[in-house]
């Protein structure tokens, strides 16, 4: 897709270049269970550099590093019809960052996860945050959370909400409609006035 | 087993061997990614080709050949780049492809003999010319999919990732559709053009019951294809009955006691549990 104006930079590429550098995690995922493919074989895939390049040795290895990142290792081998939806994440999780990438996109990434799975994965995001910068794109307006740094709120404009920003403000101007926030017990953030 | 002793018995075995391998290949690649019935209106549109081929005098295969790869490619791009949808464009071409074919004929003077073995098959008519055919078709397949057997795997999974890392996931598919048209064009002899879709399709389906690995799956799809290809061959041989038709009631009988098998061998391993 192109931009109708604008021009899109990833790290200061254009976006084809900037691809190597990006790690994606798709917000569906429309493959069928019954596919003949195991754990390993979906995360390989996201070390593919170009046709007829076979993996390598290196590529195994990273492949295994990053299912052991996202604690699936002992998986490997199976079938992925025999994972839980969250488990399947994680998978896909792998796949995203067994490339390397120095950034990592996500789209919607709790929509197929339940609760007390989300926690576990919002720690991971965090201890991959570490390594690497993490987008993380949601409607759950709930899930701005103690776990993220910086806010950008999107409804045709964006609004960007520094790191660390904390003070009382509105989320009404940026979602046009009255925001609650729903938060048992939970620490959470309200973000400022949207300065134009 | 005298059978063999006669000649067009054993190219019917030789044809049985060459036509399972190009359809274990493709077959398990059109029932994973789902595009049973692209192969059905390719098949069909191969009609066409025949019917040049009588026109033209030339060998009817040979014909099919360009036409099959030009409806693969016409369906292929249809559904990619405009608005009609994909099962619209295949009924379109299937039909388009029959009414050729049948307009071809009509216009070749005097009567087309063996017609109706491009209709439903007989493996026993197959010349020597027609094995070398498959051969050739063989080697081109096997090449492809080995070459590419990493970008296939990728984009039949899951094509929003494959994007994503650089693979050309509509040059990929176009390839697929060619060899699906390739492979069509073998099996026109052997179980005839109507028939197309059961050896495309069964035995890639029996398989996918009991493996999870790919590279397993095509070969147990050519090896379950070519023995059950043979021993309906052989049935058919000793009941006396058309070989097409014979091979594809043993596949769908085999199918069915594999469903059944499989059902069995899951209800054991949770009594076990």
């Amino acid at each position: 897709m192109k931009p109708d104006r604008g021009t899109v930079k990833v790290f200061g590429k254009n976006p084809e270049e900037g691809r190597k550098l990006a790690g994606y995690l798709p917000q569906n995922t429309y493959f069928d269970l019954n596919f003949p493919i195991n754990v390993f074989d979906i995360v390989i895939m996201g070390r593919y550099r170009g046709l007829v390049r076979k993996y390598s040795e290196k590529d195994r290895k990273s492949a295994l590093d990053a299912l052991e990142t996202v604690g699936m290792l002992e998986y490997r081998n199976r079938h992925i019809s025999m994972l839980s939806a969250g488990q399947l994440q994680r998978v896909l999780i792998a796949r995203a960052i067994a490339r390397e990438p120095e950034l990592l996109l996500l789209d919607e990434p709790m929509a197929s996860v339940d609760p007390g799975t989300q926690k576990s994965i919002y720690e991971l995001f965090l201890e991959l945050n570490k390594k690497m910068a993490i987008v993380f794109v949601t409607h759950d307006i709930g899930a701005i959370s103690i776990y993220i740094d910086s806010v950008l709120c999107l409804n045709r404009k964006l609004f960007y909400h520094g790191s660390k920003e904390g003070s009382l403000g509105k989320l009404e101007e940026a979602y046009r409609c009255p925001v609650e926030i729903l938060a048992h017990g939970i620490p959470h953030r309200v973000l400022g006035r949207h300065k134009k | 087993m005298g059978i063999f002793q006669y000649e067009f018995m054993r190219n019917a075995v030789i044809a049985a061997v060459l036509v399972n391998i190009a359809c274990g290949i493709v077959g398990t690649y059109v029932v994973i990614k789902k595009i049973v019935f692209v192969s059905g209106g390719i098949s069909h549109a191969a009609f066409g080709g025949i019917g040049l081929g009588y026109l033209l005098g030339i060998n009817p295969i040979v014909a099919a050949i360009p036409f099959s790869l030009l409806s693969a490619i016409t369906i292929g791009l249809i559904s990619k780049r405009s608005k009609l949808s994909e099962d619209a464009a295949i009924g379109i071409i299937w039909a388009v492809g029959m009414a050729s074919g049948i307009i071809f004929i009509n216009l070749t003077p005097g009567y087309a003999p063996d017609l109706f073995s491009y209709l439903f098959g007989n493996i026993l008519t197959i010349p020597v010319s027609d094995l070398y055919i498959m051969l050739v078709m063989d080697f081109i397949i096997i090449l492809i999919v080995v070459l590419f057997f990493k970008e296939f795997y990728a984009t039949s999974f899951d094509e929003e990732f494959s994007t994503v890392i650089g693979i050309p996931n509509r040059i990929l598919y176009l390839v697929l559709l060619c060899m699906v048209a390739l492979s069509v064009v073998v099996l026109i002899r052997i179980v005839g053009i109507i028939l197309v879709i059961a050896l495309l399709t069964i035995p890639s389906s029996i398989c996918r019951q009991f493996t999870y690995n790919m590279k397993k799956l095509i070969i147990s799809s050519i090896v379950t294809g070519i023995i059950l290809t043979i021993t309906g061959l052989w049935i058919s041989y000793l009941l006396d009955l058309a070989s097409g038709a014979t091979i594809i009631l043993l596949l769908a009988l085999v199918f069915l006691l594999s469903f059944f098998i499989k059902k069995a061998v899951m209800a054991v391993r949770r009594l076990k549990t």
